[in-house]
């Protein structure tokens, strides 16, 4: 899977506490990102297995709100999201080494 | 009118995945309510930036491909409702420029040697026939021209797209002005027949046949580009 910043970013706070929900407004807000702008990253990430996803369990007219959906690593999405997460990271070294100045 | 616009971008999502979608947005919205319009509407363009990024990430899903109605529908699949509707309306006009067509014919040949109207404007007799005839034709022509564009045309190719970008305009059009031109007839000149209302109307129109064969030659020579996208039942 490609890696972009925002798909990063989304991953970081997955790694952070890989037992934790999130939905779709708490991790745009907790990773920074524009809200609205989360679901093709979430989508991305289910359809490859990373994640999972489940329907809140709410009485809709009590909450006076739609079900919020739930998403949480798998494990597999555990040990891609690390290896992609720690990638990044060598490869965002290695060009900065490339760009320091060779004096 | 958020609800609305919500409508509209769940509409633009394929049919499985839109009540999902639409209500994590609407759960979204919901929360973000205390911030304000702007916040909501800031959400809605966000929303609506990176809808196509979520289609695109809901292809591997197994979801099968989807275009927005329209262009697609119209010269998509024999099978699609657009792509009907499209038929019928053409083979309305080619019947018309059938018929049109038949007349001039028909006079000539039936008008002992005369090549235009009669002078006295006395209809000859089995010009009906004649004209009938070429109504029949050039509707039928005009259904299979179409679904035979329909049958090349890949479905969400640029040709498919253009054409239908080109025809429907053209046939709405063509379709009011017609509408316009039969209303306002019984205020015109009241010896007009009906070979004198469909060279009228072929002389108004003639310009959007050609918008239509143009649509569908850009069909026959770039159709089979989107082949490969089409979907198999």
């Amino acid at each position: 899977m490609r890696m972009t910043t925002p798909r990063l970013l989304a991953l970081r706070v997955f790694l952070d506490d890989p037992v934790q929900e999130r939905y779709g407004l708490d991790l745009a807000q907790a990773a920074g990102l524009e809200p609205g702008t989360v679901y093709p990253i979430l989508v991305a990430f289910e359809t490859a297995g990373w994640l999972s996803s489940r329907e809140e369990e709410i009485d809709v007219r009590a909450e006076g709100r739609p079900r919020r959906r739930y998403y949480r690593l798998t494990p597999t999405g555990l040990a891609a999201g690390r290896d992609a997460v720690t990638l990044a990271a060598q490869r965002r070294g290695a060009r900065s080494a490339l760009r320091r100045p060779a004096w | 009118m958020t609800r609305a616009v919500l409508a509209v971008l769940a509409r633009l999502l394929p049919p499985g995945f839109r009540q999902r979608q639409r209500a994590e947005w609407a759960a979204d919205l919901a929360e973000l309510a205390p911030a304000g319009p702007a916040t909501r509407w800031r959400y809605l363009l966000a929303a609506a930036w990176t809808l196509p990024r979520l289609r695109s990430a809901l292809r591997p899903a197994g979801l099968p491909r989807w275009s927005p109605p329209g262009p697609r529908a119209l010269l998509g699949r024999p099978g699609d409702r657009g792509i009907v509707v499209v038929a019928v309306l053409v083979s309305l006009l080619s019947g018309l420029f059938g018929a049109a067509f038949a007349v001039q014919a028909g006079l000539s040949l039936l008008s002992a040697g005369t090549t235009g109207f009669t002078g006295d404007g006395a209809t000859p007799p089995g010009l009906g026939w004649v004209v009938a005839s070429g109504a029949g034709l050039g509707a039928v022509i005009g259904w299979l021209l179409v679904g035979w564009a329909g049958r090349r045309a890949g479905v969400g190719s640029p040709a498919a797209y253009l054409a239908g970008a080109v025809l429907w305009p053209a046939l709405l059009f063509a379709h009011t002005m017609l509408v316009f031109t039969l209303a306002g007839l019984p205020f015109e000149d009241v010896g007009v027949g009906y070979p004198d209302l469909l060279w009228l109307l072929d002389s108004r129109l003639w310009w959007l046949a050609a918008a239509a064969v143009g649509a569908l030659a850009v069909v026959a020579v770039g159709g089979r580009a989107g082949s490969a996208n089409r979907r198999t039942k």
